[in-house]
Protein backbone atom coordinates (compact mmCIF):
# COMPACT_ATOMS: atom_id res chain seq x y z
CA UNK A 1 0.00 0.00 0.00
CA UNK A 2 2.73 2.52 1.27
CA UNK A 3 5.08 1.33 -1.52
CA UNK A 4 1.99 2.14 -4.40
CA UNK A 5 1.38 5.52 -2.75
CA UNK A 6 5.02 5.97 -3.06
CA UNK A 7 5.32 5.35 -7.21
CA UNK A 8 2.09 7.31 -7.67
CA UNK A 9 4.18 10.43 -5.23
CA UNK A 10 7.28 9.89 -7.53
CA UNK A 11 5.84 9.16 -10.73
CA UNK A 12 4.89 13.18 -11.26
CA UNK A 13 8.54 14.32 -10.22
CA UNK A 14 10.65 11.32 -11.81
CA UNK A 15 10.26 10.91 -15.34
CA UNK A 16 13.48 10.51 -16.86
CA UNK A 17 14.81 8.36 -14.08
CA UNK A 18 14.90 4.69 -14.88
CA UNK A 19 11.97 2.84 -13.40
CA UNK A 20 12.98 -0.49 -11.95
CA UNK A 21 9.76 -3.11 -12.53
CA UNK A 22 10.12 -6.43 -11.75
CA UNK A 23 9.07 -9.42 -14.04
CA UNK A 24 8.02 -12.58 -12.33
CA UNK A 25 9.54 -15.72 -13.84
CA UNK A 26 8.43 -19.02 -14.05
CA UNK A 27 10.05 -20.38 -11.77
CA UNK A 28 8.50 -17.81 -8.96
CA UNK A 29 11.79 -15.46 -9.13
CA UNK A 30 11.64 -12.10 -10.11
CA UNK A 31 13.98 -10.93 -13.29
CA UNK A 32 15.96 -7.79 -11.92
CA UNK A 33 16.91 -6.14 -15.03
CA UNK A 34 16.05 -3.02 -16.16
CA UNK A 35 13.02 -2.81 -18.91
CA UNK A 36 14.06 -2.23 -22.07
CA UNK A 37 13.44 1.55 -22.93
CA UNK A 38 10.21 1.31 -26.27
CA UNK A 39 11.62 3.22 -29.20
CA UNK A 40 10.36 6.81 -29.77
CA UNK A 41 7.63 7.05 -32.23
CA UNK A 42 8.30 8.33 -35.45
CA UNK A 43 5.74 11.12 -35.00
CA UNK A 44 2.81 11.80 -32.41
CA UNK A 45 -0.82 13.45 -33.16
CA UNK A 46 0.11 14.45 -29.25
CA UNK A 47 0.84 18.49 -29.30
CA UNK A 48 3.31 18.12 -25.66
CA UNK A 49 4.97 15.09 -26.98
CA UNK A 50 8.79 15.67 -28.57
CA UNK A 51 7.48 14.49 -31.54
CA UNK A 52 4.93 16.16 -32.92
CA UNK A 53 3.86 16.32 -36.31
CA UNK A 54 1.26 19.04 -37.54
CA UNK A 55 0.67 17.08 -40.64
CA UNK A 56 1.47 13.36 -40.05
CA UNK A 57 0.62 12.37 -44.23
CA UNK A 58 2.97 14.99 -45.25
CA UNK A 59 6.60 14.41 -45.94
CA UNK A 60 8.55 15.57 -42.60
CA UNK A 61 11.67 16.97 -43.18
CA UNK A 62 12.92 14.74 -39.58
CA UNK A 63 13.67 11.43 -40.49
CA UNK A 64 12.31 8.68 -38.39
CA UNK A 65 15.59 7.43 -36.17
CA UNK A 66 16.92 4.23 -38.12
CA UNK A 67 19.30 1.41 -36.01
CA UNK A 68 22.34 1.57 -37.70
CA UNK A 69 23.20 -1.53 -38.77
CA UNK A 70 25.35 -3.82 -36.90
CA UNK A 71 28.57 -5.25 -38.12
CA UNK A 72 28.02 -9.25 -38.25
CA UNK A 73 30.52 -11.83 -39.27
CA UNK A 74 28.15 -13.50 -41.78
CA UNK A 75 26.71 -10.82 -44.24
CA UNK A 76 25.87 -11.60 -47.39
CA UNK A 77 28.46 -11.38 -50.02
CA UNK A 78 28.36 -8.36 -52.49
CA UNK A 79 29.33 -9.61 -55.62
CA UNK A 80 30.32 -7.45 -59.20
CA UNK A 81 27.82 -7.00 -61.76
CA UNK A 82 27.58 -9.68 -63.74
CA UNK A 83 27.00 -8.74 -67.59
CA UNK A 84 24.62 -12.18 -68.28
CA UNK A 85 22.06 -13.28 -66.44
CA UNK A 86 24.11 -16.06 -64.81
CA UNK A 87 21.70 -19.05 -65.98
CA UNK A 88 23.10 -18.27 -69.52
CA UNK A 89 26.57 -18.38 -68.46
CA UNK A 90 28.95 -21.03 -68.52
CA UNK A 91 30.42 -21.76 -64.93
CA UNK A 92 33.27 -19.79 -64.17
CA UNK A 93 36.58 -21.36 -63.76
CA UNK A 94 37.79 -18.77 -61.29
CA UNK A 95 35.84 -16.86 -58.36
CA UNK A 96 34.41 -13.96 -58.80
CA UNK A 97 36.56 -10.64 -57.07
CA UNK A 98 34.69 -10.05 -53.83
CA UNK A 99 34.68 -5.95 -53.36
CA UNK A 100 33.41 -3.33 -50.81
CA UNK A 101 30.05 -1.99 -51.51
CA UNK A 102 29.70 1.08 -51.92
CA UNK A 103 28.75 4.08 -49.59
CA UNK A 104 25.41 4.21 -50.86
CA UNK A 105 25.05 0.84 -49.42
CA UNK A 106 26.87 1.15 -46.48
CA UNK A 107 24.75 3.35 -44.91
CA UNK A 108 21.21 2.61 -45.38
CA UNK A 109 20.74 5.65 -48.20
CA UNK A 110 18.47 4.97 -51.44
CA UNK A 111 20.09 2.86 -53.47
CA UNK A 112 19.34 4.76 -56.51
CA UNK A 113 21.82 7.00 -57.80
CA UNK A 114 21.82 11.00 -57.04
CA UNK A 115 22.83 11.67 -60.67
CA UNK A 116 20.87 10.22 -63.44
CA UNK A 117 22.37 8.00 -65.88
CA UNK A 118 20.86 8.18 -69.66
CA UNK A 119 20.37 5.06 -71.31
CA UNK A 120 23.46 3.90 -73.57
CA UNK A 121 23.11 5.07 -77.03
CA UNK A 122 23.01 2.59 -80.36
CA UNK A 123 23.17 3.34 -83.76
CA UNK A 124 20.01 4.78 -84.66
CA UNK A 125 17.94 2.86 -86.70
CA UNK A 126 14.93 4.42 -89.08
CA UNK A 127 12.38 1.92 -88.36
CA UNK A 128 11.50 2.83 -84.93
CA UNK A 129 10.28 0.06 -81.95
CA UNK A 130 7.96 2.04 -80.42
CA UNK A 131 4.92 0.12 -79.34
CA UNK A 132 2.23 1.95 -77.32
CA UNK A 133 -0.71 -0.02 -76.54
CA UNK A 134 -1.44 -1.77 -78.94
CA UNK A 135 -5.42 -1.82 -80.07
CA UNK A 136 -6.70 -5.58 -80.50
CA UNK A 137 -8.14 -5.83 -83.62
CA UNK A 138 -8.79 -3.03 -86.87
CA UNK A 139 -12.22 -3.58 -86.71
CA UNK A 140 -14.33 -0.64 -86.71
CA UNK A 141 -11.60 1.45 -87.47
CA UNK A 142 -11.99 4.37 -89.22
CA UNK A 143 -10.25 7.63 -89.48
CA UNK A 144 -9.37 10.26 -92.16
CA UNK A 145 -6.18 12.07 -92.20
CA UNK A 146 -3.20 12.64 -94.57
CA UNK A 147 -0.39 10.41 -95.23
CA UNK A 148 3.22 10.26 -94.63
CA UNK A 149 5.69 8.30 -97.10
CA UNK A 150 8.78 5.62 -96.28
CA UNK A 151 12.37 7.56 -97.79
CA UNK A 152 14.79 5.54 -100.35
CA UNK A 153 16.77 5.19 -97.28
CA UNK A 154 14.75 3.19 -95.46
CA UNK A 155 14.46 0.37 -98.54
CA UNK A 156 16.02 -2.94 -97.09
CA UNK A 157 15.34 -1.66 -93.43
CA UNK A 158 14.05 -3.81 -90.56
CA UNK A 159 10.68 -2.75 -89.34
CA UNK A 160 8.91 -3.78 -86.04
CA UNK A 161 7.07 -6.22 -87.30
CA UNK A 162 10.45 -7.74 -88.40
CA UNK A 163 10.14 -8.22 -91.99
CA UNK A 164 12.26 -6.06 -94.13
CA UNK A 165 11.05 -3.01 -95.82
CA UNK A 166 10.41 -3.31 -99.42
CA UNK A 167 9.54 0.10 -101.59
CA UNK A 168 7.19 -1.99 -103.91
CA UNK A 169 5.83 -3.78 -101.32
CA UNK A 170 1.92 -2.73 -100.02
CA UNK A 171 2.96 -1.99 -96.45
CA UNK A 172 2.26 0.57 -94.10
CA UNK A 173 3.01 2.00 -90.51
CA UNK A 174 0.43 2.68 -88.04
CA UNK A 175 0.86 4.10 -84.06
CA UNK A 176 -1.44 1.33 -82.48
CA UNK A 177 -3.27 -0.83 -85.08
CA UNK A 178 -2.53 -4.67 -84.72
CA UNK A 179 0.79 -5.35 -86.08
CA UNK A 180 0.12 -7.72 -90.13
CA UNK A 181 -3.06 -6.57 -89.85
CA UNK A 182 -4.90 -5.07 -92.86
CA UNK A 183 -6.20 -1.99 -93.74
CA UNK A 184 -8.14 0.21 -96.46
CA UNK A 185 -6.79 3.23 -97.04
CA UNK A 186 -9.01 5.44 -100.01
CA UNK A 187 -8.28 8.37 -101.58
CA UNK A 188 -11.29 11.15 -101.08
CA UNK A 189 -10.17 12.76 -103.73
CA UNK A 190 -9.86 10.60 -106.55
CA UNK A 191 -11.83 7.77 -104.98
CA UNK A 192 -9.24 4.70 -105.58
CA UNK A 193 -8.46 2.19 -102.56
CA UNK A 194 -5.61 -0.35 -101.76
CA UNK A 195 -5.14 -2.75 -99.14
CA UNK A 196 -2.12 -2.47 -97.34
CA UNK A 197 -0.18 -4.69 -94.26
CA UNK A 198 0.54 -2.86 -91.14
CA UNK A 199 3.98 -3.83 -90.08
CA UNK A 200 5.61 -0.78 -88.77
CA UNK A 201 4.88 1.61 -86.18
CA UNK A 202 5.02 5.10 -86.17
CA UNK A 203 5.34 7.77 -83.54
CA UNK A 204 3.74 10.79 -85.11
CA UNK A 205 0.48 10.94 -87.97
CA UNK A 206 -2.10 9.04 -88.82
CA UNK A 207 0.14 6.30 -91.54
CA UNK A 208 2.97 5.89 -93.70
CA UNK A 209 2.89 4.26 -96.57
CA UNK A 210 5.76 2.27 -98.95
CA UNK A 211 6.22 3.53 -102.02
CA UNK A 212 3.95 1.32 -104.25
CA UNK A 213 1.15 2.23 -102.03
CA UNK A 214 1.43 5.81 -102.08
CA UNK A 215 2.10 5.01 -105.59
CA UNK A 216 -1.39 3.57 -105.98
CA UNK A 217 -3.06 6.70 -104.61
CA UNK A 218 -1.14 8.83 -106.96
CA UNK A 219 0.49 10.29 -103.66
CA UNK A 220 3.94 10.85 -104.93
CA UNK A 221 3.74 13.97 -106.21
CA UNK A 222 1.02 15.93 -104.26
CA UNK A 223 1.22 13.76 -100.74
CA UNK A 224 -1.60 15.70 -99.12
CA UNK A 225 -4.51 14.47 -100.04
CA UNK A 226 -7.37 13.33 -97.64
CA UNK A 227 -7.24 9.91 -97.09
CA UNK A 228 -9.76 7.47 -95.18
CA UNK A 229 -7.99 4.57 -92.72
CA UNK A 230 -11.00 1.98 -92.72
CA UNK A 231 -9.92 -1.50 -90.72
CA UNK A 232 -11.67 -4.87 -91.20
CA UNK B 1 30.34 -19.07 -141.14
CA UNK B 2 28.75 -22.08 -142.12
CA UNK B 3 26.82 -22.15 -145.53
CA UNK B 4 23.17 -23.46 -146.05
CA UNK B 5 24.96 -26.54 -147.55
CA UNK B 6 27.13 -27.31 -145.12
CA UNK B 7 24.70 -27.28 -142.82
CA UNK B 8 22.21 -29.39 -144.21
CA UNK B 9 25.65 -32.13 -145.38
CA UNK B 10 25.75 -32.09 -141.34
CA UNK B 11 22.33 -32.40 -140.58
CA UNK B 12 22.51 -35.63 -143.30
CA UNK B 13 25.32 -36.76 -141.53
CA UNK B 14 24.85 -36.68 -138.03
CA UNK B 15 20.41 -36.80 -137.49
CA UNK B 16 20.10 -38.78 -140.85
CA UNK B 17 17.85 -36.88 -142.40
CA UNK B 18 17.17 -36.69 -145.89
CA UNK B 19 19.23 -33.95 -148.38
CA UNK B 20 16.26 -33.30 -150.80
CA UNK B 21 13.82 -32.65 -148.72
CA UNK B 22 15.99 -30.37 -145.95
CA UNK B 23 16.87 -28.28 -149.11
CA UNK B 24 13.68 -27.56 -150.71
CA UNK B 25 12.36 -27.10 -146.77
CA UNK B 26 14.93 -24.17 -146.45
CA UNK B 27 14.52 -23.00 -150.12
CA UNK B 28 10.56 -22.07 -148.76
CA UNK B 29 11.99 -20.24 -146.00
CA UNK B 30 12.22 -16.59 -146.12
CA UNK B 31 14.64 -14.03 -145.38
CA UNK B 32 13.12 -10.84 -143.60
CA UNK B 33 15.11 -7.78 -142.85
CA UNK B 34 12.75 -7.07 -140.36
CA UNK B 35 13.59 -9.53 -138.15
CA UNK B 36 17.42 -8.81 -138.50
CA UNK B 37 16.28 -5.17 -137.42
CA UNK B 38 14.72 -6.12 -134.34
CA UNK B 39 17.47 -8.27 -133.21
CA UNK B 40 19.98 -5.43 -133.55
CA UNK B 41 20.86 -4.02 -130.10
CA UNK B 42 19.96 -0.68 -128.59
CA UNK B 43 23.05 1.23 -128.33
CA UNK B 44 24.62 1.34 -124.82
CA UNK B 45 23.32 3.47 -122.17
CA UNK B 46 20.35 4.00 -124.21
CA UNK B 47 18.73 0.46 -122.60
CA UNK B 48 15.07 1.70 -120.41
CA UNK B 49 15.52 2.33 -116.51
CA UNK B 50 14.20 0.18 -114.17
CA UNK B 51 10.54 2.21 -113.45
CA UNK B 52 9.99 2.42 -117.16
CA UNK B 53 10.74 -1.43 -117.60
CA UNK B 54 8.49 -2.02 -115.33
CA UNK B 55 5.08 -0.10 -116.18
CA UNK B 56 5.18 -2.46 -119.28
CA UNK B 57 4.83 -5.41 -117.58
CA UNK B 58 3.57 -4.67 -114.49
CA UNK B 59 0.31 -3.22 -115.23
CA UNK B 60 -3.53 -3.05 -114.70
CA UNK B 61 -4.29 -4.57 -118.35
CA UNK B 62 -1.64 -7.55 -117.15
CA UNK B 63 -2.90 -8.17 -113.50
CA UNK B 64 -6.35 -8.18 -114.92
CA UNK B 65 -5.65 -10.67 -117.64
CA UNK B 66 -3.35 -12.99 -114.92
CA UNK B 67 -6.47 -13.40 -112.60
CA UNK B 68 -8.73 -14.36 -115.98
CA UNK B 69 -5.95 -16.59 -116.72
CA UNK B 70 -5.61 -18.26 -113.06
CA UNK B 71 -9.61 -18.45 -113.03
CA UNK B 72 -9.39 -20.34 -116.25
CA UNK B 73 -6.73 -22.81 -116.04
CA UNK B 74 -7.33 -23.50 -111.95
CA UNK B 75 -7.16 -27.05 -111.86
CA UNK B 76 -3.77 -27.19 -114.45
CA UNK B 77 -2.11 -24.31 -112.28
CA UNK B 78 -3.30 -26.01 -108.80
CA UNK B 79 -1.54 -29.82 -110.47
CA UNK B 80 1.61 -27.93 -111.49
CA UNK B 81 2.03 -26.54 -108.64
CA UNK B 82 1.57 -29.21 -106.37
CA UNK B 83 3.74 -31.86 -108.49
CA UNK B 84 6.12 -29.14 -109.12
CA UNK B 85 6.38 -27.15 -106.92
CA UNK B 86 6.82 -24.23 -108.34
CA UNK B 87 3.79 -21.28 -107.27
CA UNK B 88 0.95 -20.43 -109.74
CA UNK B 89 1.46 -16.73 -109.34
CA UNK B 90 4.96 -17.51 -110.98
CA UNK B 91 3.65 -19.65 -114.31
CA UNK B 92 0.79 -17.10 -114.70
CA UNK B 93 3.51 -14.45 -114.43
CA UNK B 94 5.56 -15.94 -116.97
CA UNK B 95 2.73 -16.52 -119.40
CA UNK B 96 1.65 -13.20 -118.56
CA UNK B 97 4.53 -10.91 -119.21
CA UNK B 98 6.08 -13.85 -122.57
CA UNK B 99 2.54 -13.50 -124.51
CA UNK B 100 0.00 -11.90 -122.62
CA UNK B 101 -1.96 -14.75 -120.97
CA UNK B 102 -0.91 -16.37 -125.44
CA UNK B 103 -2.63 -13.91 -127.16
CA UNK B 104 0.75 -12.72 -128.72
CA UNK B 105 2.68 -15.32 -129.55
CA UNK B 106 4.50 -13.81 -132.43
CA UNK B 107 3.88 -13.08 -135.80
CA UNK B 108 6.83 -14.96 -137.38
CA UNK B 109 7.23 -18.31 -139.15
CA UNK B 110 9.64 -20.50 -137.02
CA UNK B 111 11.79 -21.69 -139.67
CA UNK B 112 11.78 -17.84 -141.23
CA UNK B 113 13.38 -16.61 -138.16
CA UNK B 114 15.87 -19.10 -137.57
CA UNK B 115 17.07 -19.20 -141.17
CA UNK B 116 17.53 -15.59 -141.24
CA UNK B 117 19.38 -15.47 -137.88
CA UNK B 118 21.69 -18.27 -138.69
CA UNK B 119 22.66 -17.85 -142.16
CA UNK B 120 22.18 -14.05 -142.66
CA UNK B 121 23.07 -12.54 -139.00
CA UNK B 122 26.69 -13.05 -138.35
CA UNK B 123 26.15 -11.81 -134.49
CA UNK B 124 24.88 -14.90 -132.84
CA UNK B 125 24.42 -16.94 -136.06
CA UNK B 126 25.81 -20.09 -134.05
CA UNK B 127 23.06 -20.28 -131.27
CA UNK B 128 20.76 -19.79 -134.08
CA UNK B 129 22.01 -22.49 -135.87
CA UNK B 130 21.85 -25.00 -133.20
CA UNK B 131 17.99 -23.99 -132.62
CA UNK B 132 17.29 -24.33 -136.14
CA UNK B 133 19.09 -28.11 -135.96
CA UNK B 134 16.76 -28.75 -133.09
CA UNK B 135 13.52 -27.02 -134.21
CA UNK B 136 14.30 -29.52 -137.40
CA UNK B 137 14.54 -32.12 -135.56
CA UNK B 138 11.48 -31.66 -133.28
CA UNK B 139 9.64 -31.21 -135.87
CA UNK B 140 9.98 -34.59 -137.26
CA UNK B 141 9.91 -36.29 -133.82
CA UNK B 142 6.54 -34.33 -132.89
CA UNK B 143 5.51 -35.00 -136.97
CA UNK B 144 4.16 -31.06 -137.49
CA UNK B 145 4.90 -29.24 -140.55
CA UNK B 146 7.92 -27.34 -140.01
CA UNK B 147 6.74 -23.93 -142.25
CA UNK B 148 3.39 -23.70 -139.80
CA UNK B 149 4.44 -22.96 -136.72
CA UNK B 150 5.04 -19.21 -136.02
CA UNK B 151 6.56 -17.52 -133.30
CA UNK B 152 8.75 -14.27 -132.04
CA UNK B 153 11.18 -12.45 -134.47
CA UNK B 154 13.68 -15.18 -132.64
CA UNK B 155 12.26 -18.17 -133.25
CA UNK B 156 10.53 -18.53 -129.61
CA UNK B 157 7.49 -20.74 -130.06
CA UNK B 158 4.33 -20.76 -128.14
CA UNK B 159 2.34 -19.29 -125.04
CA UNK B 160 5.31 -19.93 -122.66
CA UNK B 161 7.89 -18.80 -125.78
CA UNK B 162 10.26 -21.83 -125.62
CA UNK B 163 13.34 -22.04 -128.14
CA UNK B 164 13.49 -25.26 -130.06
CA UNK B 165 15.83 -26.76 -128.20
CA UNK B 166 13.93 -25.64 -124.74
CA UNK B 167 11.07 -27.29 -126.06
CA UNK B 168 13.11 -30.72 -126.77
CA UNK B 169 14.61 -30.54 -123.35
CA UNK B 170 11.50 -29.46 -121.02
CA UNK B 171 8.19 -28.98 -123.15
CA UNK B 172 6.09 -31.92 -121.52
CA UNK B 173 2.60 -33.11 -122.13
CA UNK B 174 0.68 -32.05 -118.90
CA UNK B 175 -2.69 -33.16 -120.12
CA UNK B 176 -2.05 -36.45 -121.53
CA UNK B 177 -3.37 -36.58 -124.94
CA UNK B 178 0.06 -37.86 -126.46
CA UNK B 179 1.21 -34.47 -127.83
CA UNK B 180 3.31 -31.36 -126.36
CA UNK B 181 1.42 -28.70 -127.77
CA UNK B 182 2.54 -25.82 -126.64
CA UNK B 183 1.01 -23.39 -129.04
CA UNK B 184 -2.71 -23.93 -128.48
CA UNK B 185 -2.90 -26.16 -125.45
CA UNK B 186 -3.01 -24.05 -122.00
CA UNK B 187 -2.54 -27.38 -120.27
CA UNK B 188 0.70 -28.58 -121.74
CA UNK B 189 2.46 -24.62 -121.89
CA UNK B 190 1.43 -24.22 -117.76
CA UNK B 191 3.22 -27.76 -117.50
CA UNK B 192 6.19 -27.01 -119.68
CA UNK B 193 6.27 -23.75 -117.91
CA UNK B 194 6.39 -25.45 -114.52
CA UNK B 195 8.79 -28.14 -115.55
CA UNK B 196 11.26 -26.03 -116.90
CA UNK B 197 11.59 -23.88 -113.57
CA UNK B 198 11.69 -27.51 -111.71
CA UNK B 199 14.69 -28.86 -113.72
CA UNK B 200 16.60 -25.50 -113.44
CA UNK B 201 16.97 -25.65 -109.46
CA UNK B 202 13.72 -23.99 -108.27
CA UNK B 203 13.17 -24.45 -104.67
CA UNK B 204 9.97 -25.02 -103.23
CA UNK B 205 9.12 -22.07 -100.36
CA UNK B 206 12.22 -20.55 -100.31
CA UNK B 207 12.17 -16.92 -100.90
CA UNK B 208 13.21 -15.30 -104.32
CA UNK B 209 13.84 -12.10 -103.61
CA UNK B 210 14.26 -9.46 -100.80
CA UNK B 211 14.94 -5.80 -99.95
CA UNK B 212 18.37 -4.88 -99.01
CA UNK B 213 21.24 -2.09 -98.14
CA UNK B 214 24.68 -1.86 -99.55
CA UNK B 215 27.44 0.35 -97.69
CA UNK B 216 28.04 3.06 -99.77
CA UNK B 217 32.06 2.57 -99.83
CA UNK B 218 31.05 -0.97 -100.99
CA UNK B 219 28.29 -0.49 -103.93
CA UNK B 220 30.99 -0.73 -106.87
CA UNK B 221 32.73 -4.21 -105.39
CA UNK B 222 29.47 -5.88 -104.86
CA UNK B 223 28.39 -4.74 -108.19
CA UNK B 224 31.09 -6.33 -109.99
CA UNK B 225 30.17 -9.64 -108.38
CA UNK B 226 29.29 -12.53 -111.31
CA UNK B 227 25.39 -12.66 -111.82
CA UNK B 228 25.04 -16.12 -110.05
CA UNK B 229 23.89 -17.08 -105.98
CA UNK B 230 27.26 -18.58 -105.18
CA UNK B 231 27.86 -16.56 -102.87
CA UNK B 232 26.81 -16.66 -99.26
CA UNK B 233 24.93 -14.29 -97.41
CA UNK B 234 28.02 -14.68 -94.90
CA UNK B 235 30.66 -13.62 -97.32
CA UNK B 236 28.17 -10.52 -99.24
CA UNK B 237 27.63 -9.37 -94.96
CA UNK B 238 31.86 -9.19 -94.83
CA UNK B 239 32.12 -7.15 -97.98
CA UNK B 240 29.16 -4.76 -97.63
CA UNK B 241 25.90 -5.97 -97.83
CA UNK B 242 23.56 -4.54 -94.84
CA UNK B 243 20.76 -7.18 -94.66
CA UNK B 244 18.61 -7.59 -92.04
CA UNK B 245 16.05 -10.07 -93.12
CA UNK B 246 15.60 -13.51 -91.31
CA UNK B 247 17.09 -15.70 -93.86
CA UNK B 248 20.58 -17.96 -92.38
CA UNK B 249 23.92 -16.63 -93.15
CA UNK B 250 24.64 -19.92 -95.29
CA UNK B 251 21.82 -19.00 -97.79
CA UNK B 252 23.31 -17.91 -101.41
CA UNK B 253 22.24 -14.66 -102.91
CA UNK B 254 23.28 -11.93 -105.42
CA UNK B 255 22.90 -8.54 -105.46
CA UNK B 256 20.74 -6.98 -107.79
CA UNK B 257 20.60 -2.84 -108.02
CA UNK B 258 17.65 -1.21 -110.08
CA UNK B 259 17.39 2.18 -110.86
CA UNK B 260 13.62 3.19 -109.09
CA UNK B 261 12.40 6.58 -109.34
CA UNK B 262 13.51 7.79 -105.83
CA UNK B 263 16.55 6.46 -106.95
CA UNK B 264 18.76 3.43 -107.40
CA UNK B 265 18.05 0.51 -104.67
CA UNK B 266 19.20 -2.96 -104.06
CA UNK B 267 17.79 -6.37 -103.94
CA UNK B 268 18.93 -9.78 -102.65
CA UNK B 269 18.16 -12.21 -105.33
CA UNK B 270 18.02 -15.70 -104.24
CA UNK B 271 18.27 -19.30 -106.23
CA UNK B 272 14.81 -18.71 -106.98
CA UNK B 273 15.45 -15.59 -108.57
CA UNK B 274 18.20 -17.06 -110.52
CA UNK B 275 15.94 -19.56 -112.01
CA UNK B 276 13.66 -16.83 -113.44
CA UNK B 277 16.38 -15.19 -115.17
CA UNK B 278 17.57 -18.40 -116.89
CA UNK B 279 14.15 -18.25 -118.72
CA UNK B 280 15.48 -14.28 -119.48
CA UNK B 281 19.09 -13.49 -118.77
CA UNK B 282 17.95 -10.12 -117.54
CA UNK B 283 18.06 -8.80 -113.95
CA UNK B 284 14.58 -6.64 -115.02
CA UNK B 285 12.60 -9.01 -116.65
CA UNK B 286 12.45 -11.36 -113.71
CA UNK B 287 12.08 -8.58 -111.49
CA UNK B 288 8.99 -7.76 -113.37
CA UNK B 289 7.52 -11.46 -113.57
CA UNK B 290 8.19 -11.60 -109.66
CA UNK B 291 6.09 -8.28 -108.79
CA UNK B 292 3.66 -9.16 -111.64
CA UNK B 293 3.31 -12.42 -109.67
CA UNK B 294 2.48 -10.90 -106.67
CA UNK B 295 0.30 -8.03 -108.22
CA UNK B 296 -1.45 -11.02 -109.48
CA UNK B 297 -1.79 -13.18 -106.16
CA UNK B 298 -3.09 -10.00 -104.07
CA UNK B 299 -5.77 -9.60 -106.85
CA UNK B 300 -7.07 -12.73 -107.25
Amino acid sequence: MLNNILVILLSGFVISCSVHQKYPLPNGSYDNRAAVPSPPPAYSTDRNSGYYEPYPNRPSKRLAPVAQPTRSTNREPIYSEQPYPSNNQPSRSRPLKRIAPPARFRNNESTYPSKRISPPKYLKQPSSNYAPSQVPSSRGYLTRGYASQYKLAEHGMRTTSGQVYDMYGMTAAHINLPLMSSVVVKNLRTGRSIIVVINDRLRHGLIKLSYAAANKLKLLKKSSQLLEVKGF
Amino acid sequence: MVTQEEFINDMVIRHGFNELYLTQLLRKAKVKSKIIKLMTPRKKGKGRPWYKYRNIFVNNQKIKGGVKFWRNNARALQEAEKFFGVPAEIIVSIIGVETIYGKNTGGFRVLDALVTLSFHYLRRADYFRGELENYLILTRDERIDPLRQKGSYAGAMGIGQFMPSSFRDYAIDFDGDGKRDIWTNNIDAIGSVANYFKQHGWKTGEPIIAATKIRTNAIKKMLALDFEPKYTLQQLKQWGLLYYGKEPNYTNGMVIDLKTKLGTAYWLGFQNYYVITRYNHSKHYAMAVYQLAQEIKNAK
